[in-house]
């Protein structure tokens, strides 16, 4: 029961103008402006450090610029790699939480109450854990792998550039797999008991259930629940810069980190407003597939 | 029988899993309780003999003065939540009561802003604080928040409104209440719950965040947790079991608050995608 709006006004009997307005305004100010901003650096050659050289306008050439080095290329890529291992990791490990916990078992509540543990920890927390665990000398991974003789000799995870790449996308899989475990979970038990119970009526094994019932219905929640975790990862500042700045030799440096170091470490405002702009499309792309698979389902 | 078995077999998995997956916090639990000698003896010792509860007083009013970025981090955590639901509520009603051109665009909008890393905005964002003279203020970072979790909160606010509904508050405006009366003495209160959850969403986004404090904040003085935790590590010698006890303090405020409203969230994500 929506009234329908005639003219513009701004009563607060009548308007939606009323209560919109602040979150415009600041919205504005706050989000719309700094794009703009944003837009309008990136056509500019802005660097800080060379004050001599001034602000001009440049046009598309730090595009141009960008996107001609094999350089960003590698950090796009490795940007992709990064974000693909770790929401990869999440939603299988994620999966297989949701499918044993959707199971009619003991002990369930003090499973999700394990489950939320690592959910809590706020990101820079869980980085810094992380990095203590992998530490070369006394980071309890070396210990645990020498105990299990898979390891003889201590190993810096985060000094080596393929165990970095890895170690850091692990801790951020690991901060992540409760989230997906919990929408896994609330999609697997909005499939009707009638559905599965006419399944195991008809012989079908618990794979076969698996692959031509459950994960069928459960591809809209899959794809909602990919998608806002790819987007997600792909930002993920906080796990990446405590870890390891982007190091060793930008085996970590991932859009986002580059985009920090090009403006905040190099003050090279035109490059740093270029990559952020890349990335700002990049991430209408994912949205739109999100704001899609969200709405098959909904009207609003 | 074999279903016993089966189950048994679910357990042994599940366990396995949780034992990888809390490995991290049990380090560091038990690093935050031990010696500085402890930290570095090899082989490692899992239970520290005598637990070093002093740890969690030395990093609090030590030398690291851990109380002072945690109690920055409490304010502006608190001030962006406040601010928020200030600016998100009356927005999520307008959303859920008007129908008006691009109603549908504007929650397109919102939804596409929660999806931008602080990153894309933060040069322009910097401008802004620089020229309202906030660098270095509480301020400037909680309105930057506020940017970030204003959009999420509006979604998240009138995901809970669309459900609240319109028969009570109808009644009171043929009594003849005015809107707003009806809004802050009925709809308000009805959504309670709604309106802890984008809060809450706002306080954490807010405790965890670290570009923000990274860029507009210099006088250490000033830092909030996240950026306290992140300026240890980058020092020569890190003193692990202080910084695990850090660590163990910060993650407490957070605990305490999530474990209150995980549910709503995965509704509000979710909303739509799974039908209930």
């Amino acid at each position: 029961m929506l009234k329908p709006l005639r003219r513009f006004t701004l009563s607060p009997e009548k308007s939606p103008f009323f209560y919109l307005l602040p979150v415009l305004l600041f919205m504005s100010v706050m989000v719309a402006y700094p794009i703009a901003r944003v837009l309008y650096f990136s056509f500019t050659q802005n660097i800080l450090t060379r004050p001599d050289l001034g602000v001009t306008f440049v046009g598309l050439q730090n595009y141009v610029t960008l996107f001609q080095s094999a350089e960003f290329w590698a950090t796009f890529t490795r940007t992709a790699l990064w974000t693909g291992l770790s929401v990869a990791g999440k939603s299988l490990i994620g999966f297989l939480l949701a499918w044993l916990l959707a199971k009619e078992i003991a002990w369930k509540r003090f499973y999700m109450a394990l489950l939320l543990i690592p959910w809590v920890t706020p990101m820079v927390v869980a980085a810094i854990a992380w990095r203590w665990v992998y530490d070369g000398e006394f980071g309890m991974l070396n210990w645990v792998l020498t105990e299990l003789h898979m390891l003889s000799d201590h190993y810096v995870w985060l000094g080596h550039k393929l165990s970095a790449f890895v170690a850091t996308a692990v801790t951020d899989m690991w901060l992540g797999i409760p989230f997906m475990a919990m929408l896994f979970l609330a999609g697997l038990q909005s499939i009707p008991r009638e559905v599965l119970e006419s399944a195991d009526i008809d012989g079908a094994s618990s794979f076969q259930r698996l692959r031509l019932i459950i994960l069928p219905l459960m591809k809209p929640v899959i794809l909602v629940a990919t998608t806002l975790s790819a987007i997600w990862t792909f930002n993920s500042f906080g796990v990446i810069w405590p870890l390891t700045k982007g190091g060793p030799v930008n085996a970590t440096t991932t859009l986002v980190v580059e985009a920090y170091q090009r403006s905040f470490g190099a003050f090279d405002i035109g490059m740093g407003s270029t990559i952020a702009i890349v990335i700002f499309v990049i991430l209408m792309l994912f949205t739109l597939v999100y704001y899609r698979a969200l709405m098959r389902r909904e009207e609003l | 029988m074999n279903k016993r078995g089966k189950h048994l077999w679910v357990h042994i998995l599940l366990l396995s899993i949780f034992a990888v997956l809390l490995f991290p916090v049990a380090v560091m639990v038990s690093t935050s309780l031990k010696t500085f000698a402890g930290i570095f003896s090899w082989p490692p010792t899992w239970i520290p003999d005598p637990p070093q509860w002093a740890n969690y007083i030395q990093v609090w009013f030590g030398p690291y003065q851990f109380s002072a970025p945690f109690f920055n981090s409490l304010f502006i955590a608190t001030t962006t939540a406040l601010i928020t639901v200030v600016l998100a509520f009356p927005a999520a009603y307008a959303l859920t009561r008007f129908s008006f051109v691009g109603r549908r665009s504007l929650l397109f909008l919102m939804l596409m802003t929660q999806m931008f890393s602080p990153v894309i905005l933060i040069v322009g964002l910097y401008q802004i604080v620089q020229s309202l003279q906030l660098l270095n203020t509480f301020t400037g970072i909680i309105i930057t928040n506020c940017a970030l979790t204003a959009p999420m909160a509006v979604w998240l606010l009138q995901g809970y409104l669309r459900n609240v509904p319109l028969a009570l508050e109808q009644a009171a405006y043929v009594d003849g209440c005015s809107r707003v009366t009806g809004i802050l003495r009925i709809i308000l209160p009805l959504s309670a719950p709604g309106v802890a959850m984008a809060a809450i969403y706002s306080f954490i986004f807010a405790w965890n965040e670290l570009l923000i404090p990274l860029i507009f904040i210099s006088d250490s003085q000033l830092r909030p947790a996240s950026l306290a935790l992140t300026d240890f590590v980058g020092q020569n010698v890190v003193y692990w079991h202080e910084m695990m006890a850090a660590s163990v303090i910060t993650t407490l405020p957070v605990a305490i608050l999530f474990s209150f409203v995980q549910r709503f969230f995965i509704q509000g994500f979710m909303s739509g995608a799974v039908k209930e």
